[in-house]
């Protein structure tokens, strides 16, 4: 039978060349597992053993080509099952891939540029770097009308301790993306509750007033202290439980290192099928061997046999440029809600008391004070007491202000319920402005879900991919099957 | 049931123990399926004559889908070979032991593998940057990046707890 080419399952005693485990054809394991001759030479494999090695090796920078028959070097081919919703599957992880490696490229750019930039202008220029850094992220951030108050283009005019407060701004961002104790807005937000603000406020130092009349929205102490810590802790809890339900439990997150997860998934694919514990501790240190070519390529590595896209996790580059753009971010989705609200509609309406927002400069929002308004908002503007006539310091709401004779005012006939509202509602000044810190707080918030919406989509799209993926067998066409020991045929006996 | 590399480690050390090892190749322990020791000498003419060397094996459960971490032992009074791929750590510089490794090999085709390296040594050297190289090493050679070009600058030590944990 000259004509007659076997397969894979002509074979009489099959040994998979990665585990190397027997399997005879009249005795097939139980449960049946997979076995496909993928290359031109006579090696063989569990189909779930070479996928996980293909997997494994992939996810190394410089590896071998996996998907190459060690002896024969044929190409593997990977097949997909799953049909057209698994084609526009791959389309999208595709996509999305590409978008990664944009955002890879970009950071890697950053990454060349900081240092050089800051090492070209070491010392005096660093540091007013940081400071033209901290003030520019007020502005972005606060707003224009809490810029000019507090701070103005002039820098001659600037209190002192904002050349102490604003560097810091950049350095605290930067320092939230790597160790995630730094929560960025607390402390961006506590450096910004000026300490000056009563002393080049125009209240008269005799006259410590409370916002204990707008309760929203919060002030940025507030919401810097208390509801962003709380929203952090709450939103990455619902982060893991989604990101688990989503991916399955045998994807580890990194505590507080969302940002790896594409890495994670790249070699924790190649762990096998038992996830131990002693199991995840080689993963572990697997994926520090891997994720270490991140930072000399932080982008990806692209098979093109196979379009097998390889990311590493967010590299140094990445997190810097995503730490100094959170004031840009927060600024224009800011003002994306803000347009949204400004809509006809029951919806945006809605938003608008959400938002705190009303047309501008007009006194009938809803958190604003009409009497406020009419007394003592011009009152501050004019600036009626002679600044400079009182120091104040303290933390947050909390503050004691002296005036020239020296005598403590706190406001001790204030009753505890008005502190507590003050506290949450922050000083009057605060009350007295736009809120943009509130939306941009917001609109940041909603830019960080989208974000992990997308970091999602593309994990579990990798994993789909992952899972989908068949090597395509292939008969004995070609190959010296003298060498193969093959049942025997009863055509070929007669 | 035993973890596949336990399974896998256990045929080969059955074949071993059936077919032998190669001429100047000896198991020396193989009491776990982490850690397997052999001598390893080089037959016929070489620089090498008389000269015995041990080889540790340290297997992960990923085994064979990860490579094993092969080195010569330099304690207990033994000495890797001067060579100009051999730091004298003992760590080895070989692309199969790196990003070569498939899992076709095995730890007799590994072995086998290094002693050809040795036979063909001409020149009895450390690498050009062995000192550098031994004063930052790494305790396992996986974690070592080696360049596997045929002139031995070939490592690049990657402080991999530094750069991950902290930043990545």
């Amino acid at each position: 039978m000259s004509d007659y080419i076997p397969t894979i399952d002509d074979i009489r005693l099959k040994m998979c060349y990665i585990c190397r485990e027997e399997e005879t054809f009249d005795e097939p394991s139980d449960p049946p597992r997979a076995w496909t001759h993928p290359c031109k030479c006579t090696l063989i494999a569990h189909e779930s053993c070479l996928l996980s090695w293909i997997e494994t090796a992939q996810a190394k920078p410089s590896g071998r080509d996996a998907l190459k028959c060690p002896q024969c070097a044929t190409q593997y081919e990977i097949v997909h099952s799953g049909g057209t919703w698994g084609y526009l599957q791959r389309g999208v992880w595709r996509m999305l891939t590409d978008v990664n490696i944009f955002a890879g490229y970009m950071g890697k750019l950053v990454l060349i540029m900081v240092p050089s930039t800051v090492l070209s202008v070491v010392g005096a220029g660093t540091y007013w770097m940081l400071t033209k850094y901290g003030a520019y992220a007020v502005r972005e951030f606060f707003g224009k009308q809490v810029y000019d108050a507090f701070l103005t283009s002039d820098m001659s005019k600037w209190p002192w301790n904002a050349y102490i407060n604003l560097p810091l701004i950049p350095i605290f961002l930067i320092a939230s993306r790597f160790e995630s104790s730094f929560g960025f807005l607390p402390i961006v937000s506590a450096l910004l509750e000026w300490p000056n603000l009563y002393s080049r406020g125009p209240q008269s130092p005799a006259v410590f007033e409370w916002n204990t009349k707008n309760l929203y929205p919060p002030s940025p102490y507030t919401v810097g202290f208390i509801l962003l810590p709380l929203a952090r802790i709450l939103y990455n809890r619902a982060l893991k439980k989604v990101t688990r339900w989503l991916l399955g439990p045998r994807i580890p997150t990194v505590d507080g290192q969302d940002d790896n997860a594409l890495m994670i998934v790249r070699v924790r694919g190649g762990a096998g099928d038992n996830g131990n514990e002693g199991q995840r501790n080689v993963n572990a240190q697997q994926e520090q061997v891997d994720a270490v070519p991140a930072l000399d390529d932080p982008v990806a590595e692209r098979n093109p046999a196979d379009q097998t896209i390889t990311i590493y996790a967010s590299p140094l580059g990445r997190k810097l440029a995503g730490a100094l753009l959170v004031p840009l971010i927060a600024r224009q989705m800011g003002n994306f809600i803000l347009r949204l609200a400004r809509r006809e509609g029951v919806l945006a309406s809605y938003l608008r008391q959400i938002l705190a927002v009303g047309p501008r400069s007009v006194p009938n929002r809803s958190w604003w004070d009409a009497n406020s308004l009419s007394s003592s908002y011009p009152r501050w503007k004019a600036g009626t007491s002679p600044p400079g006539s009182s120091v104040s310091f303290g933390i947050g709401s909390y503050r004691w202000s002296f005036d020239k004779t020296g005598s403590t005012i706190l406001g001790s006939d204030v009753p505890w319920k008005d502190v507590l509202r003050a506290l949450w509602g922050g000083s009057r000044a605060w009350a007295e402005f736009d809120p943009v810190w509130w939306r941009n707080t917001l609109g940041f918030g909603l830019f960080v879900v989208g974000k992990d919406a997308l970091n999602l989509l593309h994990l579990w799209l990798i994993k789909r991919e992952r899972e989908t993926r068949r090597i395509k067998n292939r008969d004995f066409a070609g190959v010296d099957i003298t060498g193969l020991d093959l049942i025997d045929k009863p055509n070929d006996q007669a | 049931m035993a973890s596949i590399s336990a399974r896998r480690l256990s045929k080969e050390l059955m074949e071993i123990k059936n077919d032998g090892c190669p001429v100047g190749i000896n198991l020396i322990k193989a009491d776990d399926f982490s850690t397997w020791w052999f001598t390893i000498e080089v037959m016929g003419e070489s620089l090498y004559q008389n000269e015995q060397f041990t080889l540790q094996f340290r297997f992960d459960p990923q085994y064979p889908i990860s490579s094993p971490a092969v080195q010569f032992i330099v304690t207990e009074g033994k000495q890797a070979p001067v060579h100009p791929h051999v730091y004298s750590n003992g760590h080895i510089c070989a692309s199969i032991l790196g990003n070569e490794w498939s899992p076709v090999l095995s730890v007799i085709a590994v072995c086998v593998t290094l002693q050809s390296m040795l036979a063909s040594c001409k020149e009895k050297q450390r690498p050009i940057d062995n000192d550098r190289y031994v004063k930052h090493a790494p305790e396992n050679p996986k974690k070592t990046r080696f360049h596997y070009d045929g002139e031995c600058q070939c490592y690049r030590i990657i402080p991999i707890q530094d750069l991950t944990i902290r930043f990545l």
